[in-house]
């Protein structure tokens, strides 16, 4: 099963949420502040809404050499919606509908 | 000096961090580009929206797309000259093999199995997508390397049956 086949614990982020939450993991789990913040404006998400909502053993915000971060602590969280949403690997054998309904 | 009660990111995660593929390559203006487009390739982006999220000018951005756009990994999807929209190419190889290699760079310093798990991923959904292509066809997949009739047909080859099942 490409998507949807999972039983996801932890707070559902949407689709949109969790497209955030992959590029965090691939941007190695951790990225400045001010950088995830136009991140989830890119994506359309209100950054009070977002990380700070979702519980802190799972994301959170920390400190790196004097500047803050995000740090994604909880990777299987972020990887169960993903693969809820089908978005763990782009490749072309994802169906056509799961494409369009991510653009 | 930490301020008490604040959480530190881990050492080994500030090494890469903020660098594009954690600075195996270097960190320049293409690069962040492509890191960037790796990280999320389910989004449109415009030229405004890269210059924000790389925090590189105009010209870099402008740079970093052009070799993008002559390696098939993102396509210009505007349906105008005037305003370029940017789409990820799902069926570009290299973007997915990009992705394996941004797991890869997370797994050595977090010590977890992102990259297995997406190959794991990757190879089901290829498998089955193969299968329902051919079976529309009606024809059937074989199996990896070998044959129906036992034939070692070399690692990664399909036998295709041209019998309806």
């Amino acid at each position: 099963m490409c998507a949807g086949g999972t039983d996801s614990e932890g707070p559902d982020p949407g689709l949109e949420g969790a497209k955030f939450l992959a590029w965090l993991k691939r941007n190695g789990a951790a990225k400045n502040l001010t950088t995830c913040l136009k991140k989830l404006r890119h994506l359309g998400l209100e950054p009070d809404d977002s990380i700070r909502v979702w519980e802190s053993d799972r994301i959170c915000e920390a400190s790196s050499r004097g500047g803050k971060v995000v740090w994604l602590k909880d990777l299987s969280w972020a990887d169960d919606w993903a693969s809820v949403y089908g978005i763990e690997v782009p490749h072309h054998a994802q169906p056509i509908e799961t494409k369009e309904k991510l653009r | 000096m930490t301020a008490k009660g604040e959480i530190q990111l881990p050492k080994a995660m500030a090494v890469g961090l903020g660098k594009p593929f954690g600075g195996m390559f270097g960190d320049t203006a293409e690069l962040r580009v492509l890191q960037e487009i790796v990280a999320d390739p389910y989004s449109d982006y415009t030229q405004q929206d890269l210059v924000q999220l790389t925090e590189l000018s105009d010209p870099s951005v402008r740079r970093g797309i052009s070799v993008l756009l002559r390696h098939g990994i993102v396509r210009n999807v505007s349906r105008t000259n005037r305003r370029p929209i940017y789409r990820p190419n799902a069926d570009s190889k290299k973007l997915t093999a990009l992705t394996f290699l941004a797991y890869a760079v997370l797994d050595e310093v977090a010590g977890s199995d992102s990259m297995n798990e997406a190959v794991r991923h990757y190879c089901e959904c290829e498998v089955s997508g193969a299968e329902q292509l051919l079976l529309a066809d009606g024809s059937t997949l074989v199996d990896y390397g070998v044959s129906s009739a036992g034939e070692n047909l070399g690692g990664g080859s399909y036998a295709v049956k041209t019998e309806k099942v």
